[in-house]
């Protein structure tokens, strides 16, 4: 039997058989490879859209709303008994839109130490809540317990939660452009194996012109030009797709990132603001002036880059303004008295603080930044739907063409 | 066939345990400088031999009836000058009810120290203190550096070496109950005036059936104090004896938040201290502890600004001479003391007034 299928393929309809098997096997298997990094690189985005991106956006959600809680937590004793329980709603409201991200960012697992920062996060804010919330009844008895409450509480805001929360949303970014580029970028093991089919195709073409003097083969010239073909498609859109996922990349990198780095930085001075009062201690001035120098840095990065700058204008404004009122606070020769540092360091009755405004103008060019690098993923996302099927079955195409080109060749030997 | 699915299943059945659910405590939170054990204040070697501590005695303290040796007469200092022009800077604290306690949303200061200052702003600027009055500005003091806010050349020194202190502000005198000890003379150029308030020490503890009344009494139990202070050094040369385990934050209210949480188990610090922090909390129960602990306070100034101390000087020796440091002592100590019910403290004699000069 072996003998025989040896004498076979040593014979030219045997070799003619072997090489339609080798150009139709290659072509389905670069068919099927193809198939598979493809849907690959639409899993890794449908990914970014639907898990990483939530997750980012979970992240910068949880530190937002620590960030407004700690602020609001020492305003609260700080404002007449009047005004202090509409800043306690806040603060409890900030808590419930903490937990509402935490949850989000648990039912999505981020991989990494994603789930265990979460967790981590999660488990401490029964005993930061106990702390604020202790703060406050000590407060209305006019204790002054209360300040070590509130101290001890944003002490565990800022250097457990709020770190934990940065961190993760770094983690989160990092994922996510990570795998926008490696979905979008072109994929070199399919055009490696793309030739490898086209050499095979080329080879047996020469082959057959050895063999029967004909020049071309029609079924292997329809399955190198399939082959060509899916090859150039699934680049073109690949090409057009990373252009849609650098734009997101860019978006969220070079005006997102600094943006909500600033507003947290913003948040951080707010709570930084009220802690002169509270519970006064070294690094505090020092912090609170190096928060808004950096506000004002991080903004300026973004609108380097920005080309819709309305709101990032605007907050550059309010960050200016907030600076300047803050000078007299920050000064260490500052004879500023208690009642005209409380009206600067708390919200106004009336309209909104300058740090409110730099708040509100970063949100929504964060908001407005992040819908255009999401939409920019969609895009990236709808220009490779489908291809893994378009190139699979152009080699399909490929490996039946080359099969229909040789198979009147051998059918000859047969007559 | 039914069988062998059966042992299958009740195989499957053995080998796939329930998920064992992890153990996990919730971890306390503990307040940004809590040290355990407690942290002393560094004591210099000058305050160990005799005549260091002759040197750098708290108690020398300059005459309020002397000159300054320039000519210049004592409230014409100037040091009293620049105050007079531009507003006198006190640091105090915020958190010691009956001594010195800052209503938040007020602002308001009051306490014995709080018209103790008064009282010497009212005779600077020869007119009675406004709450809020634009030329007294009573600063409360980062925690843990209330003496690197005096204008001192050792001071000056520690702020050029450290940035971060460098906003420490400047004040011309702190009122604190700063207790007078030679490593603060020695470590902060500082003088003291005389003294205005002697105090032993107490313990606060929670109510229970358990006695708690002596640090004997709380062998392998925490008991906190405030970082850098006398007492803490008392808890750390009594652990060998009484088996306590000393620990300690930047401010003794911080012990307090931590014996409500009941994360320590007794707070020792002086009397007065553990009055107020007992006038917050009512399941407290206060120990007095006659002959441990404990010293006088005194009001902290720069030793540039001699014609300030014997200003103060002269003002407390005004005020211990006509009984009005008594009576307010009295406000505060006893009829304040007896409307919040908490327990009167021993009323200890001010040590009589010496003068360098």
């Amino acid at each position: 039997m072996r003998k025989e299928l040896r004498a076979y393929l040593r014979r030219s309809e045997g070799k003619l058989a072997m090489i339609a098997a080798l150009t139709s096997v290659s072509a389905l298997l670069l068919g099927l490879i193809g198939l598979v990094v493809l849907q690959g690189r639409q899993n890794l985005l449908d990914d970014a859209v639907e898990r990483r991106g939530v997750l980012t956006s979970a992240a910068l959600d949880i530190y937002r709303a620590f960030a407004d809680a700690d602020a609001t937590s020492l305003d609260a004793v700080l404002v007449n008994q009047q005004r202090s329980p509409q800043l306690q709603q806040e603060f409890r409201e900030n808590v419930f839109d903490a937990l509402d991200a935490l949850r989000t960012a648990a039912e999505r697992d981020g991989g990494g130490s994603a789930a265990e920062r979460v967790q981590r996060l999660t488990d401490l804010v029964p005993q930061y809540v106990q702390l604020v919330e202790t703060g406050w009844s000590a407060a209305r008895e006019g204790h002054p317990v209360a300040t070590s409450y509130l101290s001890q509480a944003s002490f565990l805001a800022r250097d457990k939660i709020l770190e934990d929360a940065a961190a993760l949303h770094r983690e989160q970014i990092t994922e996510l452009t990570e795998a926008q580029s490696d979905a979008s970028s072109q994929s070199w093991t399919i055009w490696l194996l793309g030739l490898v089919v086209l050499g095979v195709l080329h080879w047996s073409n020469r082959f057959l012109f050895r063999h029967t003097k004909r020049r071309y083969n029609t079924g292997l010239i329809v399955a190198a030009v399939l082959t060509g073909a899916a090859l150039v498609v699934t680049a073109v859109p690949l090409l057009i797709s990373s252009g849609h996922a650098d734009d997101s990349i860019r978006n969220r990198e070079q005006v997102v990132a600094p943006l909500a780095e600033a507003r947290n930085v913003g948040r951080s001075a707010d709570g930084n603001e009220a802690r002169l009062l509270i519970y006064p201690s070294v690094g505090d001035k020092e912090a609170l002036k190096n928060d808004l120098a950096r506000i004002a840095e991080l903004i300026t990065e973004a609108q380097e880059t920005a080309t819709d700058r309305e709101h990032i204008d605007q907050a550059a404004d309010a960050t200016r303004k907030w600076t300047d009122a803050d000078a007299a606070l920050i000064a260490t020769d500052a004879k500023l008295t208690y009642p005209d540092t409380v009206a600067l360091v708390t919200p106004p009755e009336q309209g909104r603080s300058t740090a409110e405004l730099v708040d509100e103008h970063l949100t929504a060019a964060i908001s407005a930044y992040t819908t255009a690098s999401a939409a920019s993923t969609a895009k990236a996302r709808a220009w490779i739907s489908g291809l893994d099927v378009v190139f699979a079955l152009l080699m399909a195409g490929a490996a039946i063409a080359a099969l229909a080109g040789l198979r009147p060749r051998i059918a000859e030997y047969y007559r | 066939m039914k069988r062998l699915l059966l042992v299958l299943l009740l195989l499957t059945g053995c080998a796939v345990q329930p998920a064992q659910p992890v153990e996990r405590t919730a971890e306390p939170v503990l307040p940004n400088g809590y040290r355990d054990p407690g942290q002393p204040a560094s004591l210099p070697p000058e305050c160990t031999t005799q005549d260091g501590r002759a040197k750098y005695d708290p108690r020398r303290t300059l005459n309020s009836a002397g000159g300054q040796g320039d000519g210049t007469s004592v409230l014409d200092g100037a040091t009293l000058a620049e105050i007079r022009e531009n507003g006198l800077d006190v640091g105090v604290s915020q958190t010691t009810p009956l001594l010195s306690r800052r209503d938040q949303v007020t602002g308001a200061m009051q306490g014995f120290e709080i018209e103790l200052i008064n009282e010497i702003a009212a005779e600077l600027f020869g007119r009675p203190i406004q709450p809020n009055d634009p030329m007294l500005r009573l600063v409360t003091m980062p925690t843990g550096s209330r003496l690197l806010a005096l204008d001192t050349e050792k001071n000056n020194a520690t702020k050029d070496a450290d940035q971060t202190l460098r906003e420490v502000p400047v004040v011309d005198m702190v009122v604190a109950d700063v207790t007078m000890t030679c490593d603060r003379v020695f470590n902060h150029d500082i003088i003291y005036s005389t003294p205005y308030l002697a105090t032993n020490a107490g313990l606060l503890t929670r109510k229970g059936t358990e006695a708690r009344d002596s640090l004997a009494k709380l062998r392998d139990r925490k008991v906190c104090a405030a970082s850098a202070t006398t007492s803490i050094v008392d808890l750390l040369e009594s652990q060998k004896t009484t088996g306590i385990k000393p620990v300690s934050t930047p401010d003794s209210s911080e012990c307090l938040m931590l014996l409500q949480r009941g994360l320590v188990d007794a707070v020792y610090t002086d009397f007065p201290i553990l009055q107020g922090l007992q006038m917050q909390d009512p399941g407290t129960q206060l120990t007095d502890l006659p002959g441990q602990g404990g010293g006088t306070a005194g009001v902290a100034i720069s030793n540039k600004h001699k014609d300030l101390v014997r200003f103060v000087n002269g003002v407390i020796a005004r005020m211990r001479a006509d009984g009005s440091l008594q009576a307010s002592h009295d406000k505060w100590f006893r009829d304040n003391v007896r409307a919040a019910g908490v327990q009167e403290g021993p009323v200890l004699p001010l040590p009589p007034i010496t003068y360098v000069d």
